[in-house]
């Protein structure tokens, strides 16, 4: 448990206290505490440590049991997943991430019904990002490999304008290939759009490599956050509580 | 998310795969036209030389576009909320005694009852939505439980309408009306108003569905309903617009039901069952399915009724077809959940 | 002797044993294996039909009530072969998919009464029907008739008791609360339907048959979806999943108005011949609405076997 937890500032973009959260009455997280700044924030744990379940009650498909959410200052704990999403949170699950009986250019669309920006230039920056997509915008996203329908769920959460982009596990299953390319694109999604990036990871390596600042979760409790250059092998197994 | 279907992790190798996605999209986009109208030359030709082939296209076609229309409001229903209405019937039925309440106490004729009617019916269908089954959805009533909830809906509605309207069946006070020669069959003018409409509002619908911002949100809130509030997508306006669209398609349903022969409490619910198969059939493809196997079950329907000299035995081997067909094929959808 | 009961009292509390008597078999399909049927009316119907056709139209060379028993037995066993048809057509569709079988099975029951005529009668129906035994004046006929039907249907729930308590009670819990769990388990789930809807669907058609001797009158008017709801009311209000649901929610809701309104409510006369049947219907749709949205588990409440099904809520 976080004991000291700096005050948040004017750019923290994502504030969770104590939260408290699970399915039907049974809690999976038991009270998390946390800020997300402009940075890339990580969340490492194994399988079962509520890492899903954490990134889907931020995106408020999940209902808060205890404690609360806020995005940009505004409290978010009682707010429906759309209204969460206007306020700038772009939402990447691991799996189901992507509409499979919708083309790729309508999964983005369906993005770009927040805010005020054209679409066409949203487009233009999605496919500068992900220029593998700009030739297959016809095709039905179920069809596509995982790498690609990655891309599509990241594309449609980026069409969204985001101030905060939640990844849950963006590159589980990938070919390695993939994984570093997808890393790099995350990093340089970051620090070109200035959006927060809130992703989950289970290799502490791969994860380290590009995060600012790490938190591990385990069996549904959040170590201190710590900065990713201060981390070694000790104190990743402290947190682990290995 | 919560409701996330298993959008089948797909691990295939991009490049093979999206060149056979490309082809089978090619091929799929076109031909929709191009063997809808091969089929309707065929047909045409065909029924220049067999009368009874001409019967069944034209009176199928025409007396059944009812069944169209029905059929495709609730595949709208079914396909994009989940759920299986059957109360649905009695939206086709209040139609039908809408359609004649408008024509008996204004006078209007039946051409300018017949949306009125229609909306009105949206309206009973929008207001069955947020009474009951809202309700139903936020207490987590859903399955076996839902459907129960339906039956007992359309149940209360078929009698509760009785004393609104009254128990006898009645008809619509409008003259005699004109018949139009089609490829040798005298048909009522109305009925091919229906046809009209059938036409009409299909492709509206289907244009909605396809084209529009909001067709848009509702075929991804149907596709996955967490990934689709995630980005945004506010269910109850879109949940609300399929209850109306789906209403609408039903209360014209019921009105051209209506003004092909009487309205009686029963109207809705005797057609209940071939709607469901229809659906249930035409629907493993898409809601252009239900179409082509609505027009296909109308037209099968007359032709077996001309055979036979009698619609109820028609309707038996029908119900035997296509039970026959879920039992080979199942009734999983390929998409679609609960919105 | 029996001056008391009103000839139309015996036709309610008949009618009210009926409805019990689906609803119990309805209890162990929906209530407990969680088996859509909304098709009672035809299994019912057939086994009335089946029962009415064959005594009437066929010869036998002995009286009754070995004619009875004989056509009362045939009755039960086509419907529990319609029972184990309809149960392999849907046992792996989901409930929609189940819907449409029973629904369809019972519409085409339906229009092969209807169009059937030579057998049946067709839609103006056919009599000839007696009771297996003549003890004198109709009533007392009808009587001792309602006695034996108690007798079937305190058996059905007898049965459905010892259901309740048995292995194979506890397989179609399985069935109900965890399908694919049961069958990773070894447990043949299709079989246990099959079983199922054989049984109670042969059930059905006896209680058919029982409703054939009384009316002595075959009418497809009798064989509705009306049928089949009015059980369904009748259970879900008692409570789907127990033993007793059926018996209270029928009382509750058929025996309310085909007992207490009809012969006890002070209303005026030309009201029961279409507003109270119209009445009690709409009121059977809101009872099923109302129950399901407020209190989903009937005025029984939840089953009454709670370590069992938290032992089996534990694997989910």
């Amino acid at each position: 448990m976080a004991d000291t937890i700096t005050e948040p500032t004017t750019d923290t973009v994502l504030e969770v206290r104590n939260l408290r959260s699970g399915y039907g009455t049974v809690p999976v997280l038991n009270g998390i505490t946390f800020d997300v700044r402009n940075e890339i924030f990580t969340i490492l744990g194994s399988n079962g440590a509520g890492k899903t379940t954490l990134l889907a009650t931020l995106a408020r498909l999940i209902p808060v049991m205890d404690g609360s959410i806020h995005v940009q200052g505004q409290d978010v704990s009682n707010m429906p997943a759309y209204s969460t999403a206007r306020l700038g949170v772009g939402y990447v699950p691991q799996e189901s991430a992507v509409f499979p009986d919708l083309t790729i250019m309508e999964n983005l669309s369906i993005g770009a019904m927040i805010g005020k920006r054209s679409t066409e230039e949203r487009l233009e920056e999605v496919f500068d990002t992900f220029p593998d997509l700009r030739t297959k915008t016809h095709l039905r996203a179920g069809n596509l490999s995982g790498g690609e329908s990655r891309m599509v769920a990241c594309g449609r959460a980026l069409m969204q304008d985001p101030q905060l982009l939640l990844l849950d596990e963006p590159t589980a299953g990938l070919s390695p290939l993939y994984v570093e390319q997808f890393f790099e694109t995350i990093e340089l999604i970051h620090k070109t759009r200035n959006v927060a990036v809130l992703l989950t990871e289970q290799n502490a390596t791969k994860a380290l490599g590009i995060a600012d600042r790490v938190m591990v979760l385990s069996l549904g409790e959040g170590s201190e956050p710590l900065d990713a250059g201060d981390v070694t092998t000790e104190r990743l197994k402290e947190a682990y509580k290995l | 998310m919560v409701q996330g279907l298993s959008n089948e992790p797909s691990g295939r190798v991009g490049g093979v795969d999206v060149e056979t996605s490309d082809l089978a999209v090619s091929l799929r986009s076109l031909p929709n036209w191009a063997i809808a109208l091969g089929a309707v030359v065929a047909l045409v030709v065909f029924a220049q030389f067999s009368e009874f082939v001409a019967e069944s296209l034209v009176i199928g076609a025409t007396e059944n576009a009812p069944l169209v229309l029905a059929a495709l409001g609730f595949a709208l229903l079914y396909r994009l909320t989940g759920l299986l209405n059957v109360a649905f019937a009695e939206t086709i039925t209040l139609g039908g005694y809408f359609a004649i309440w408008l024509t008996s106490s204004f006078s209007w004729g039946f051409a300018t009852a017949v949306l009125p009617a229609g909306i009105m019916a949206g309206a009973l269908s929008v207001v069955t939505y947020l009474l009951i089954f809202r309700v139903a959805r936020n207490r987590n009533v859903d399955g076996l439980e839902l459907i129960v909830i339906s039956f007992g809906l359309a149940l209360f509605l078929r009698h509760a309408l009785q004393f609104v309207f009254g128990y006898n069946t009645r008809f619509f006070e409008t003259p005699p009306p004109n018949t139009i020669n089609v490829f040798g069959v005298g048909v009522p003018s109305f009925r091919l108003l229906a046809v009209a409409s059938v036409a009409v509002l299909s492709i509206l619908i289907y244009q909605f569905i396809r084209r529009t911002s909001y067709g848009l949100q509702i075929r991804a809130l149907a596709s996955n309903d967490g990934l689709a509030q995630a980005s945004g997508v506010r269910p109850l306006t879109v949940t609300l617009l399929i209850w109306f669209v789906a209403g609408l398609a039903g209360g014209l349903a019921g009105a051209f039901y209506g003004v092909g022969s009487a309205v009686t409490p029963l109207l809705g619910s005797r057609q209940l069952l071939l709607i469901l198969l229809v659906v249930l059939v035409g629907g493993i493809w898409d809601l252009l399915g239900v179409v082509y196997v609505g027009i296909a079950t109308g037209i099968a329907l007359t032709a077996m009724t001309l055979l036979f000299g009698s619609d109820l035995y028609a309707q038996l081997i029908l119900i035997l077809f296509f039970l026959a067909m879920l039992k080979v094929r199942g009734n999983k959808l390929t998409d679609g959940s609960k919105v | 002797m029996l001056d008391w009961l009103d000839a139309f009292l015996i036709s309610g509390f008949f009618g009210v044993l009926q409805i019990i008597g689906l609803g119990l078999l309805v209890h162990l399909q929906m209530g407990l294996s969680r088996v859509a049927n909304f098709g009672v009316a035809g299994f019912w119907g057939l086994g009335l039909y089946v029962f009415g056709v064959l005594y009437i139209k066929v010869d036998w060379p002995f009286g009754d009530p070995f004619q009875f028993l004989i056509c009362a037995f045939l009755a039960t066993v086509a419907s529990g072969l319609a029972g184990l048809l309809v149960a392999w057509l849907i046992a792996d569709l989901d409930v929609d998919g189940a819907l449409v079988g029973t629904l369809g099975f019972a519409t085409v029951v339906l229009i092969l009464a209807t169009t059937q005529t030579e057998l049946t009668g067709g839609a103006t129906g056919l009599g000839g029907m007696r009771f297996p035994y003549d003890l004198g004046p109709a009533k007392t006929n009808e009587f001792v008739w309602v006695l034996i039907t108690t007798v079937l249907v305190g058996a059905i729930l007898l049965y459905v008791r010892w259901v309740h308590r048995s292995p194979y009670g506890r397989l179609l819990i399985a069935v109900g609360t965890n399908e694919p769990l049961a069958r990773s388990l070894g447990k043949s789930t299709t079989r246990a339907k099959l079983t199922l809807f054989a049984t109670t669907s042969a059930l059905m058609g006896l209680l058919g048959a029982m409703q054939g001797v009384m009316f002595r009158f075959l009418n497809p008017a009798t064989i509705t979806i009306n049928i089949t709801l009015a059980a369904l009311a009748g259970l879900i209000l008692g409570g789907i999943t127990r033993v007793w649901g059926a018996v209270v929610g029928v009382l509750f809701t058929v025996g309310l108005f085909d007992i207490v309104i009809q012969f006890y409510a002070p209303l005026p006369q030309e009201w029961f011949t279409q507003a109270i049947p119209v009445a009690r219907e709409a009121v059977f749709g809101a009872a099923l609405v109302l129950v399901l949205l407020f209190r989903p588990k009937g005025l029984l409440g939840e089953m009454k076997r709670p370590q069992l099904m938290r032992r089996i809520h534990d694997f989910n």
